[in-house]
């Protein structure tokens, strides 16, 4: 059973998983994609989804992190509103600017706990599924 | 968040005072790109594409992308959408 589900996109040949998402933070909000990458800890986000959200990337909480292909970067936390369908929880987002390529990226953190992703290569979609909490009954 | 549906595809939010579309419609716009990809691959490598209601409301490499359909459409909340160029492509595997 699953909650939603995004066919892979096909970039140069390459089937990929997308998916939309919304973020909201301080009375502003934008909708965009992100790969879905469960190797990422962090998610990370560019300066155009900073932008349509009023963010300074600079005013969150900066973390080194080592990308897969061994680079570090800085990036910088910020708390903000989260929704991938109807899903909407509060999450922390990585922004930056020094990526250096111009997919937004969706990690683990404070969003595997809320939502589970199946990658279902053979049929090329991501399933998404809400992850029902205890104390929410 | 407040939102009010309209004409069954949008949501008014009453924060930002703009359109966005629904999940429904969202996913619908999700499926166009996926069906666009070969054009935009060729059109657009290595730009973001501002899209709302199946048309390319702006093109930028950055932040001005978002700028721009500001200008042209004050009222909505874009889809932005990157098209990689082929070599960043290689990086999703």
């Amino acid at each position: 059973m699953y909650d939603y589900r995004f066919p892979y996109r096909l970039w140069y040949g390459i089937w990929s998983p997308f998916a939309t998402v919304r973020l909201f933070y301080d009375k502003k909000s934008a909708t965009a994609e992100a790969y879905v990458d469960s190797g990422a800890f962090y998610s990370i986000f560019g300066s155009v989804v900073a932008a349509s959200l009023g963010l300074t990337i600079t005013s969150g909480a900066r973390k080194r992190v080592r990308l897969a292909d061994g680079r570090m970067i800085t990036v910088y936390l910020h708390r903000m509103g989260f929704c991938l369908g109807e899903e909407h929880f509060p999450s922390t987002i990585g922004f930056s600017d020094e990526l250096d390529i111009g997919f937004n990226l969706l990690g683990r953190f404070s969003i595997f706990d809320r939502l589970m992703f199946c990658f279902n290569d053979h049929e090329r979609m991501l399933y998404v599924s809400r992850i029902e909490r205890e104390h929410e009954g | 968040m407040a939102v009010e549906i309209r004409e069954g595809k949008y949501e008014y939010d009453t924060e930002t005072e703009k359109l966005a579309p629904t999940y429904e419609e969202l996913m619908h716009w999700f499926l166009w790109v996926n069906e666009h990809t070969s054009e935009f691959e060729e059109k657009y490598p290595g730009k973001y594409l501002a899209i709302w209601d199946y048309e390319i409301i702006a093109v930028g490499e950055g932040a001005e992308v978002y700028e721009e359909a500001q200008h042209r459409r004050p009222d909505v909340i874009p889809y932005i959408v990157y098209v990689p160029s082929e070599e960043e492509a290689v990086l999703l595997v």
